[in-house]
């Protein structure tokens, strides 16, 4: 589903996310090596329906996606917006310029956890910074990826 | 809350139909700022990213400022 296509993760992000999207590109060793990265615990991790989710990449099979560093990318994904990886964008150049939007990870869980890949709307899983969270959240009631029913998982976990 | 953004997200705007393929990190922004219409939802979200936006621009060109401060200064002293 990701062929062709270069995706930046963030610490934050569980490996489990990284390994759905794809494998990190040709050159940087082998792709089942574990990264050191790996190893830290994850951040940002709690909300979601975790054995479900597991339950549902587990039998995933990459999707084709490459990994890279944040300048080459394509897409920029983060579960926490105050890892200071993320922050890092927050301040360059590129995202001041409108240039470099971070999505929620959460959005390819969604996919995964869809047989319709292509019906989740990627653009309702913008990240913005921390700080202006709390005050979006006053307008808006709650960001789309803080919101279960998103990850409908009913099709293949649970029982 | 939840109730609240679902709400919201009864008109969809350009952001919320996208497909995949033509949207990513690098283009998304400006796809949202140059379609008329915003839901609820994105428009709050942009409004928001801009000003923080406008507001670390400024901080970069007080930075730029004070960094090229002392060469302007020298430039200057050569000059005259
Ligand atoms: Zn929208």
């Amino acid at each position: 589903m990701f062929q062709g296509q270069r995706g930046w993760f963030c610490r934050s992000v569980s490996q489990d996310l990284r390994q759905f999207w794809g494998r990190k590109m040709a050159g940087q060793g082998a792709c089942a090596r574990v990264s050191p990265e790996a190893l830290l615990p994850h951040r940002g991790w709690g909300r979601l329906p975790c054995s479900a989710l597991t339950r549902a990449l587990a039998s995933t099979v990459d999707e084709g996606g490459a990994i890279s560093d944040a300048q080459a990318a394509d897409f920029l994904f983060s579960c926490d917006a105050s890892h200071p990886d993320t922050l890092r964008l927050y301040h360059s150049t590129e995202y001041i310029e409108d240039n470099a939007t971070v999505f929620h990870a959460y959005y390819l869980s969604a996919v995964a956890n869809t047989e319709r890949k292509n019906s989740v709307a990627l653009g309702h899983f913008v990240l913005p910074p921390a700080c202006l969270q709390k005050e979006i959240r006053r307008k808006i009631g709650s960001f789309i990826w803080e919101q279960d029913e998103n990850f409908p998982i009913q099709k293949h976990g649970r029982i | 809350a939840t109730d609240k953004s679902s709400k919201m997200l009864k008109y969809k705007c350009s952001g919320c139909v996208a497909v995949r393929k033509l949207l990513n990190s690098r283009n998304f922004s400006k796809l949202l700022q140059s379609c008329t219409y915003q839901c609820d939802y994105h428009k709050v979200i942009m409004e928001a990213e801009d000003k923080y936006k406008s507001e670390l621009r400024k901080a970069l060109i007080c930075d730029k400022e004070i960094l090229l401060t002392p060469r302007r200064r020298r430039q200057l002293s050569k000059v005259s």
